[in-house]
């Protein structure tokens, strides 16, 4: 007859499941990584690194050139004001939202 | 070579001997693989997981101090690297919620592992249980893993977490009693 699981079968099965094995040849595997990494020249670090670093400046680039256009087109002028949202506020509305103290 | 001692061993990987290293994770790579196979399941994953905590104890094994045991150390990282894939699965995760939710499809694979009819037969196979897992929240599963299955008790699971011992035992709590909770929802009988 079966009887429902308790927390003692739980901790039981736990207990159970430490026989964990990577794949085959996992230390080869390692090695060969540590020996690409330790054989790539300053040079190519510094390259790989620009390469990793292309894709956010490219994301950053054209969310520049959307933004940009849309203010363009929006307000018919190049301004950086309007850009960042602020082209209809005077300086002073400017200061006294960022310190209202003063 | 095979014979010597950890800390000799430590001093000729410091020294950048390959032949020592591949000494140093053949005697590891067993503890590394319960921590991350446990953490994340069995696959690809892991194994890319489990590759990256040995190259960064290589890379930065001049800051180990020898403060806690090498085992110790190496669970940590493994925990660290762990944690972050599961992260990152995550956003993966929510970033195609739109594209239909795979909840189901993943519970069809569990129900087809764990099926009721033979999981009396299998009760000894503990993949039913790594399935079990893999459905609890990181924080819960890494203190139940580091506990029961990697064997740590609360004083060092906490240490290898930095979180005090109280937080250890109350969700080491929950996390069994979720886990109980999955498995009955599958119908489970033993």
């Amino acid at each position: 007859m079966s009887k429902k699981i308790t927390e003692e079968d739980v901790k039981r099965l736990l207990k159970q499941n430490n026989n964990k094995e990577f794949k085959s040849f996992f230390s080869t595997r390692v090695l060969a990584k540590i020996e690409n990494y330790e054989n790539i020249p300053l040079f190519g670090i510094w390259v790989a690194n620009r390469i990793f670093l292309k894709q956010y400046f490219i994301a950053a680039c054209v969310i520049f050139l959307v933004m940009f256009s849309i203010s363009i087109l929006q307000d018919g002028s190049i301004s950086i004001d309007n850009l960042l949202g602020l082209g209809k506020f005077s300086e002073e509305d400017i200061i006294n939202y960022t310190n209202p103290l003063i | 070579m095979k014979n010597l001692s950890d800390e000799n061993l430590i001093e000729l990987i410091r020294q950048r001997s390959h032949q020592a290293f591949k000494i140093f994770i053949e005697r590891y790579e067993k503890k590394v693989a319960n921590t991350v196979i446990n953490m994340l399941g069995n696959g690809d994953v892991a194994d890319d997981v489990g590759q990256e905590v040995f190259i960064r104890f290589y890379n930065n094994i001049n800051q180990f101090k020898g403060k806690s045991s090498i085992g110790t150390y190496l669970t940590r990282i493994a925990i660290n690297l762990s944690i972050n894939e599961l992260k990152r699965q995550q956003i993966k995760k929510s970033r195609f919620v739109f594209w239909g939710n795979n909840s189901e499809e993943e519970d069809e694979k569990f129900n087809k592992i764990a099926d009721p009819t033979i999981f009396t037969e299998r009760v000894e196979n503990a993949d039913i249980v790594n399935k079990a897992l893999q459905k609890l929240e990181p924080k819960l599963k890494t203190v139940v893993v580091l506990r029961f299955i990697e064997g740590y008790d609360t004083r060092e699971t906490s240490e290898i977490l930095e979180i005090p011992q109280g937080t250890v035992l109350s969700r080491l709590s929950r996390g069994l009693q979720k886990l109980k909770e999955i498995l009955l929802k599958e119908g489970y009988e033993i």
